[in-house]
């Protein structure tokens, strides 16, 4: 079983070793050349590990998997359920996007080779976040994802506006860490146990629960850093503003999910407790209507972008608020359609101003007229996020406001679809800003390259397919909801 | 020397709010990272305090300890080098100064 498991790490473990070795390579052209070879190769094989049948995606919507490491210790243990595989899957394909689209960017800034290790190091971290079963592996997890990003965000060291909002992604989430471990301390003080199975157990028995939601409230704290929820979402516009595209696309699709899923197994399945479900509607309600405001106001595209993201986790929690079997289906579609169109849009509005060399709006006048492709894809992004019909956002989002009916949070629900009103006004905004005839024409590149392309094609597919077949997926995260005890 | 588990767990709270108190008041980025290994020493020193009152000192909880204190000390090592970067463009680690960013 622990093969099973382990399997798709390991390419990526592997690259991750491999290619800060390539420097030896003098030629810039073939070193950059290799190094993206040999990160998506991994990347493809680890999809393959994970999506083959018999591997880990199927066995788990079987049953859940509990794996022991070092037999008689109740740490490191592995557990793994339909939940775990859905997310890993989704952190693969956003994975395989920034790399391929890195490509061209290294070739351009010259940038260290560790950029490739370091993205997959992310990855790597995540994927034991999704599978750790028990609370020290969590936080081992966690910082090894957090120190991998903190490098991300300054690989660009001459950058000063990276370095600033990369100092301040690093002060707040090294708080959100303490608070982590001293909830993790709460937790096992009062339980006696790091161990999932044994915290659930020991709460479920448990008659005076306030320590236990004391360490409860620290940990929502600390996921909602990482997920930058509203309060504390301060870091979020500056971060995915200065940091490169592929990592804006790896940090808003995949990283901002790695909180959700924590929010998940701890509301859910560590700490059942219908009370509290209250606090994640406030954030819930806090989180998109701040985002959307804000994002009404931006003139930068990337940042435009960044509070559309926030706005879109607020969504998320949403479901997450509302408790019921649709709710968890529903959020896990939106965290999905959010982790496919959020990327897809970063990306291709890069490759626009890669075109015309600046990120503001007024510059990306009547640029979309001259690349169908591109505009074509950008587009499809926007209505998803906009949840227009027929894309995998309107599903979702669909969903996500039946469910809180379906709780009875009917303000939260009307605020949903008052807020999904004020989203709509600024994707179109720019759209229309792309196909505007009173385009300036001052482009600094006239061609993009193929690498900055293929992402957005691979991605625009998922959008629509997801949008017109939603089907097997619906099925499966019903089953997803059913392993975490909700009767549907 | 017995030590009673509300003293040793008033002082892991104490620490806590110490070193979050000192993050958010102080300017200098040195300080902040300071203030930031008091408030995780304080997790440690709160699962220790809960270590020495189970029954026969946990095994499971001191090695936990080791591990998380390594970890601590892998994102530390991240901040400092980060700390002679922002030093090395700046010429200052005065936070007060880094103020470009704004909505």
């Amino acid at each position: 079983m622990i093969a099973q498991v382990m399997a798709p790490i390991l390419p990526l473990l592997f690259s991750a070793f491999i290619t800060p070795f390539l420097r030896r390579i003098e030629d810039l052209n073939k070193r950059v050349k290799i190094a993206c070879a040999i990160s998506v190769a991994s990347c493809i094989a680890s999809l393959t590990l994970t999506l083959a049948p018999g591997s880990i995606l199927w066995l788990a919507a079987r049953s859940k998997i509990v794996v022991q490491v070092m037999p008689e210790s109740q740490l490191s243990k592995l557990y793994v359920d339909a939940l775990s595989a859905f997310f890993i899957l989704l952190s693969l394909i956003v994975l395989l996007v920034s790399d391929i689209y890195s490509y061209k960017i290294l070739r351009d800034e010259d940038l260290p080779e560790v950029y490739y290790s370091l993205l997959h190091l992310t990855v790597v971290g995540l994927y034991y976040i999704f599978v750790a079963g028990d609370l020290v592996s969590l936080f081992v997890a966690w910082e090894l994802m957090s120190v991998s990003i903190y490098a991300l965000i300054y690989i660009r060291r001459s950058n000063v506006l990276a370095l600033e909002a990369g100092m301040k992604y690093l002060m707040m989430s090294a708080v959100a860490s303490s608070l982590m471990l001293y909830s993790i301390s709460l937790l096992y003080g009062y339980t006696g146990t790091f161990e999932f199975s044994g915290v659930r157990r020991a709460v479920l028995e448990m008659q005076d629960l306030r320590m236990v939601w004391i360490a409860v409230a620290f940990m929502t704290v600390a996921f909602g850093f990482k997920s930058a929820i509203v309060p504390f979402h301060t870091w979020a516009p500056d971060v995915y503003q200065e940091t490169l595209d592929p990592v804006t696309a790896l940090l808003s699709g995949i990283a901002s999910k790695a909180g959700i899923y924590l929010i998940i197994r701890i509301y859910y399945s560590l700490v059942p407790s219908p009370q509290l479900r209250m606090a994640l509607a406030l954030l819930s309600a806090a989180t998109m209507t701040l985002g959307n405001i804000a994002a009404l106001l931006q003139s930068d595209v990337k940042r435009l972008f960044s509070y559309s993201s926030i706005a879109h986790m607020g969504y998320v929690l949403m479901g997450l608020a509302s408790g019921t079997p649709l709710g968890i289906v529903a959020a896990l579609f939106h965290s999905l359609s959010h982790a496919l169109a959020k990327p897809l849009v970063f990306l291709s509005s890069g490759c626009f101003s890669y075109l015309v060399g600046s990120r503001d709006l007024n510059s990306l006048r009547g640029i979309g007229r001259k690349h169908e492709l591109l505009s074509f894809s950008v587009v499809v992004g926007l209505l998803s996020l906009a949840s227009i019909p027929g894309l995998s956002g309107f599903i979702s989002k669909f969903m996500l406001i039946a469910s809180a009916f379906e709780a009875n949070l009917i303000w939260l629900a009307i605020l949903g679809i008052a807020n999904s009103a004020i989203g709509v006004a600024y994707y179109i905004r720019v759209i229309q800003y792309l196909f505007s005839s009173r385009g300036k024409g001052v482009v600094k590149r006239v061609k993009v390259p193929i690498g900055m392309v293929i992402p957005n094609i691979l991605l625009t597919i998922l959008c629509i397919v997801f949008g017109l077949f939603p089907e097997p997926l619906v099925e499966y995260l019903a089953l997803v909801a059913k392993q975490l005890g909700l009767a549907s | 020397m017995h030590v009673s588990l509300e003293i040793l767990f008033g002082t892991s709270i104490a620490l806590l709010a110490i070193g979050i108190y000192g993050i958010i008041t102080r300017r200098s980025l040195l300080r902040m990272i300071i203030a930031l290994e008091i408030a995780f020493n304080a997790g440690n020193l709160s699962i220790m305090s809960f270590v020495t009152h189970s029954r026969n000192f946990d095994a499971l909880g001191r090695s936990a300890i080791l591990v998380l204190i390594a970890t601590e000390a892998c994102a530390l090592s991240v901040m400092l080098a980060v700390l002679i970067n922002v030093y090395r463009v700046f010429k200052s680690i005065d936070v007060s100064k880094l103020r470009k960013l704004r909505w």
